[in-house]
């Protein structure tokens, strides 16, 4: 007996250990990374699927690329694609699909957060696990990642039959800004923007053109009350609409509190952009590139000057977090667009282009009569820039990772997206088509293209600029990002002072840039 | 011609078959976690930032890690996450044991009940809690409106948010020291107590003097468990603050260094560093319960 049990046991054992060596040899497929893969298939979305008519496909067929124009994929290998998590981020999912039923290369995706996408992406492609053939790079991770990546324009050039002069042609049409954010500094384009987020200021329409608001805001400030030009009028109408329950808008009785500005100030990124709106605006940077006679960057410098405009910044950002609704602190854009959308905040100082759909279907159906304009916001230099795919070197079909990162980014897509339930367009011709387009109504332009003008204004003043942004030229920008996110939150609440920011911010880009970064940085005594 | 002799097989002794049987595990943990601790300790004594190779930097790592003022707070605030935790999860673990080991209807539903909050994944409940605690729509602070209390803001103040993460941690691990107290209080040995009642000791007395050392090993699996947990406290805050608001813990800041800026051989170090603190506590509380087991 005791011999049967001992063979049992022997055998569990080994039971065991071929289990734990066939676990350790299983090797996964980009399929199979997550279970949150899905794959495409019969099961698409709910999402109505919009079709260009009239005009608008006129236009597209003359001027823009679409699905039709993909040429037949010869490898049929499957690709997995990295998309963000988000409301307008589910749209992309059925434009996927089109692309895999059109093509016959099946796609899967996964859908990340985006405050996970970085690490996470940045494990599989230093790994060269190939797990996903198309990444989703937010621009300031352009410089650091382009080790990882296939330029957009050698990929053109070998699966493309119109090679890259048919790319270059189509590139006319982005949001020149947003090109540059997708670009190397040594002036490699490393994919094409597909979804845009430089802020805006989101203003009550209704309420900025209430006579009795203009009257009383005018007696107080003594100017007329219009969206804001300066960060001074930013405050002070931050503070005239803060009410207690009880006080009046537009001559009627509150029954709740109102605060005057929706901000974004926990430790998410956002607060960062926040933050650079406010920097870039007011002339300054968070280090200022210094250059040589070639052009090439040898330096980034936290100038004297730099460093005032961040103090100052930081005490203008605390003046105002008393202006906006209890919870703010631990705030991403989520909370500020649900208070704005509820109508509890008047003003979104700065606010992403991609809440357009969202605030203004919501606020009319929360606040009756209320609606909503984009503006630029003040200095007009916000946080830019936005998402692309980009191509892994270690993909298995970079061809028809290719054309998806193409027509992700068409003409066609981009114009479609928007229509079909919200989408931050990253090309200027879908907002001129739009407006051209006698099949779209009024109502259906402001729901889905909107924040279209504020977007080319501000794009037309700020791409001159973007080129000395220390995001899109430091090769250590998403390390730089990160510590940004945390140095500028603790700013907003208090554990430390604007002074002690602006001194940590210093210490910080300097440890991070000269640990990270090919290029030294210094702080100016 | 000689006979052939044959020697009769020697049987394995138990002693070798007990080594054969553990074998296996000795092998999934020589590879598992023997040789990734030896390559961490080896990492953190060079600069590798994913790419490349790494360089030998000797101490550098260490240097940095030692120098830095965020590690200290972050490692300062898991102390006293530590500290808080473990008190409250054993006195209220130990007055829930108490209430749980009386005889009462329903109480097969209440000891369910009050399992479950360990059955979610941390993860997910940190989600729960920060819409339940939401300053603006959590149901919380809904309830406490009825009461006119307004806008507790359990997750947007500085003085706050650490104690709302401890006590979202409390309340999911709390069934834990309650079921482990629990199971020592069924095993009590009933003459001991009928002695001390027939000699008129007090509750109190009876459970002080008599109830705690008998559950002092016990009490100290859970303590020496719930450090080494404790120590690694990131959950909660993944879903709520992510390190907000001063609620940076040590397990995120090694997170941050590691996974966000890809920096393994500071990450190690810190890695190390963790082990090292958490051995050391451990070896302290091991020998404590050893200590206690002999008394028994």
């Amino acid at each position: 007996m005791k011999k049967y049990q001992r063979a049992l046991a022997l055998l569990l054992a080994l039971l065991l250990l071929a289990f734990t060596v066939m676990a350790c040899g299983n090797k996964e497929t980009p399929a199979d990374t997550t279970d949150t893969t899905e794959p495409i298939g019969p099961q698409s979305t709910d999402k109505e699927d919009v079709e260009l008519t009239g005009e608008a496909a006129e236009v597209a067929a003359e001027k823009g690329f679409g699905l039709a124009d993909i040429p037949e994929i010869s490898n049929k290998e499957p690709i997995n694609v990295m998309v963000e998590a988000s409301g307008s981020g589910d749209t992309i999912v059925s434009f996927i699909e089109k692309f895999a039923e059109k093509t016959g290369v099946e796609v899967t995706y996964e859908m990340i957060v985006m405050t996970s996408a970085y690490s996470k992406e940045l494990n599989e492609l230093q790994a060269g696990t190939g797990a996903y053939d198309l990444v989703m790079v937010e621009t300031s991770w352009t410089n650091e990642w382009k080790d990882y990546l296939i330029d957009i324009g050698t990929a053109a050039e070998e699966y493309d039959p119109k090679g890259k002069a048919g790319l270059e042609a189509d590139l006319e049409n982005y949001d020149s800004g947003l090109l540059r954010c997708a670009t190397t500094t040594d002036g490699v384009l490393m994919g094409l923007p597909y979804y845009s987020y430089p802020l805006f200021q989101y203003i009550r329409q209704d309420v900025f053109e209430d006579e009795t608001e203009k009257a009383a805001f005018k007696e107080k400030y003594g100017y007329d009350l219009a969206p804001a030009t300066t960060w001074d009028q930013i405050h002070d109408q931050g503070e005239f609409f803060t009410r207690k329950k009880g006080d009046t808008l537009k001559g009627e009785v509150l029954d709740h509190d109102i605060y005057g500005l929706a901000m974004m100030a926990g430790q998410f990124p956002h607060v960062q952009d926040e933050m650079a709106a406010r920097i870039w605006g007011m002339g300054g940077h968070f280090a200022t590139p210094v250059r040589d006679a070639s052009g090439e960057i040898t330096e980034f410098v936290f100038t004297k000057e730099d460093q005032e405009i961040m103090l100052q910044a930081c005490k203008d950002y605390v003046e105002d977090m008393k202006y906006s609704p209890p919870g703010t602190e631990n705030a991403f854009w989520d909370f500020a667009g649900s208070q704005f959308a509820a109508g509890n905040a008047i003003i979104m100082p700065d606010q992403y282009n991609g809440l357009w759909t969202w605030m203004v279907t919501d606020l009319a159906a929360n606040v009756p009569g209320a609606t909503v304009v984009a503006a630029p916001v003040p200095g007009m230099q916000p946080y830019t820039g936005g998402f692309f795919m980009g191509i892994s070197k270690d993909s298995a079909n970079i061809e028809a990772s290719y054309w998806l990162a193409r027509y992700i980014a068409s003409y066609e897509a981009q114009y479609e997206m928007p229509l079909s339930g919200g989408w931050p367009v990253t090309r200027f011709d879908v907002v001129e088509s739009a407006q051209a387009n006698p099949d779209v109504d009024e109502a259906t332009y402001h729901e889905a293209f909107g924040y279209g003008e504020a977007q080319i204004e501000t794009a037309e003043y700020q791409t001159p600029y973007i080129n000395d942004y220390l995001h899109f030229n430091s090769d250590a920008a998403g390390k730089l990002y990160d510590e940004m996110t945390t140095v500028f939150h603790e700013n907003a609440v208090g554990v430390h002072t604007p002074e002690e920011t602006v001194k940590i911010w210093g210490e910080k880009l300097v440890d991070v840039q000269n640990t990270y970064g090919s290029v030294p940085a210094s702080v100016e005594e | 011609m000689k006979n052939k002799k044959t020697t009769p097989k020697k049987p394995m002794s138990d002693k070798q078959f007990g080594w054969l049987l553990i074998a296996p595990l000795c092998f999934v943990l020589a590879v598992f976690m023997l040789y990734p601790t030896v390559y961490a300790v080896v990492m953190s004594f060079t600069k590798y930032l994913m790419k490349g190779t790494p360089t030998w930097i000797g101490a550098d790592n260490y240097r940095y890690i030692l120098h830095n003022s965020e590690m200290w707070n972050s490692l300062g605030r898991t102390g006293l996450t530590v500290i808080i935790c473990i008190v409250f999860e054993l006195v209220l673990g130990m007055l829930l044991a108490l209430l749980l080991n009386r005889d009462f209807r329903g109480q097969g539903i209440v000891r369910g009940l009050c399992f479950m909050p360990l059955l979610i994944s941390p993860l997910a409940m940190s989600l729960i809690w920060s819409y339940i605690l939401n300053n603006q729509y959590g149901i919380v602070n809904i309830i406490l409106g009825w009461f006119n209390i307004y806008n507790i803001p359990w997750f947007s103040s500085v003085s706050m948010a650490k104690y709302t993460i401890m006590g979202m941690t409390i309340w999911q691990w709390l069934p834990f020291s309650t079921f482990v107290l629990l199971a020592g209080l069924k095993g009590l040995p009933k003459d001991q107590f009928e002695a001390a009642q027939v000699d008129g000791s007090s509750s109190w007395n009876t459970f002080w003097r008599l109830t705690v050392p008998t559950l002092k090993p016990l009490i100290m699996i859970i303590v020496l468990l719930r450090v080494m947990s404790l120590i690694r406290t990131y959950d909660p805050l993944y879903g709520t603050t992510r390190g907000g608001l001063g609620t940076e813990t040590f397990d995120w800041y090694v997170y941050r260094m590691g996974f966000v800026k890809y920096d393994v051989g500071r990450g190690t170090a810190l890695g190390v560093f963790s082990l090292v603190i958490t051995l050391l506590i451990s070896n302290v509380l091991y020998s404590q319960l050893m200590k206690a087991l002999k008394k028994r």
